[in-house]
């Protein structure tokens, strides 16, 4: 190993973080080669300087004012109902299956308006309490045949169904301009 | 399905607070000093901390309890410290042995002391300030590197995980911040063993 690879890797070396053919190499090295073994040492004073900093404590009521603050973090309800969410399928399931079954859970609530906290009315109650007034559309079409012009038209007509609700009447006219 | 969550969510929320607010006594200090080496000062150093445990008790519902909780909030405070500090304009830095002017004449910078009593001191304060002021001085992702390792003493695995980033990332950040560090420091080199 040259000298210029030892440099590169004596970050490394002295948070023992090479394998263990580098770690000899570099100690090996190291007794021979005096600039190499300066670095070495430059390199771990360094280290040692910074492992030795004081360690910094907050002001005694620091962390009661930090919990006063977690009072009042609002967390979203959509964050809310998926952090639940994530705990209860993560016990329960396997990871791809909770994975999918959250996704399933934000997709819900997003059609839901939970995402934004705007309502949404019940579009299929809408649907099912609407009067029912229908009307048939009659539609006429003619097939496009050479020499003659496209008709197409349409007249609506009360619509008459059954007790199932089919359409009785059901009137599709196909209609050939070339006999008029 | 919204309102079975939603009353689970509710049941699991106070729950959760009890268990966070365990945490929080628990490692607020070693965030905290974290945090500090980071901004390198008390009103930096407690915003950060404040900042990361809010976020890590939005997302607490999702933090897996078979993991150690310092993983989890290391990898919430290098998000916050990174943004954080990057967008807050970069302070004056001066020198701690510069004296002060005033208009009767010159002072000395004092340095509020919030740490423990003298017992605690392992470098002199003076050697302390220095360091700090050269980690001040690296970019964010060096800094954060090197607090990681040197104080925290954490594997490169875990740094690499705790920085969303790779081992070779990890080496490569030490490598050069520990360059700097040791360029910034020349001057003092004989007082830092």
């Amino acid at each position: 190993m040259n000298c210029r690879r030892v440099v590169s890797l004596m970050s490394a070396y002295v948070d023992g973080e090479l394998t263990g053919v580098e770690m000899l190499e570099i100690r090996r090295h190291l007794d021979n080669c005096a600039e190499c073994a300066e670095e070495h040492e430059s390199t771990l004073a360094m280290k040692l300087a910074v492992s030795r900093l004081r360690t910094i404590r907050p002001r005694e009521d620091f962390v009661n004012s930090m919990l006063a603050t977690l009072d009042v973090v609002q967390v979203p309800r959509y964050q809310r109902i998926i952090n639940s969410s994530v705990r209860i399928f993560r016990s329960k399931l396997s990871p791809v299956a909770a994975a999918l079954a959250v996704s399933g859970v934000a997709l819900v609530l997003m059609s839901a308006g939970g995402m934004d906290n705007v309502g949404q009315q019940d579009q299929s109650q809408m649907v099912a309490s609407a009067p029912y007034d229908g009307q048939a559309i009659e539609v006429k079409y003619v097939p496009q045949i050479p020499g003659n012009p496209i008709s197409l038209s349409s007249s609506s007509r009360p619509l008459v169904v059954n007790e199932s609700g089919r359409e009785l009447t059901p009137k599709i006219e196909l209609v050939s301009m070339a006999g008029r | 399905m919204v309102e079975l969550a939603e009353t689970v969510s509710d049941v699991a929320r106070s729950e959760d607070r009890k268990e966070f607010d365990a945490l929080v006594q628990r490692y607020h200090k070693q965030a905290y000093n974290i945090a500090y080496r980071m901004a390198g000062n008390h009103a930096d150093a407690e915003d950060l901390t404040q900042e990361a445990f809010i976020r890590a008790f939005r997302f607490f519902g999702q933090y897996r309890r078979e993991l150690p909780f310092d993983s989890w909030l290391y990898k919430i405070m290098s998000n916050v410290f990174i943004d954080r500090l990057r967008r807050k304009p970069k302070a004056m830095i001066r020198s701690l042995d510069q004296p002060v002017v005033t208009s009767e004449g010159e002072a000395q910078f004092d340095v509020p002391d919030n740490s423990a009593g003298p017992e605690e001191t392992v470098l002199s304060r003076e050697m302390d300030s220095r360091i700090q002021a050269a980690l001040d001085t690296l970019p964010e992702a060096f800094r954060l590197t090197v607090i990681y390792a040197d104080i925290e003493g954490m594997s490169y695995e875990e740094i690499a995980e705790s920085t969303s980033t790779n081992i070779g990332t990890v080496r490569s950040r030490l490598h050069r911040g520990r360059r700097l560090l040791r360029n910034k420091l020349k001057s003092y080199a004989n007082q830092l063993v």
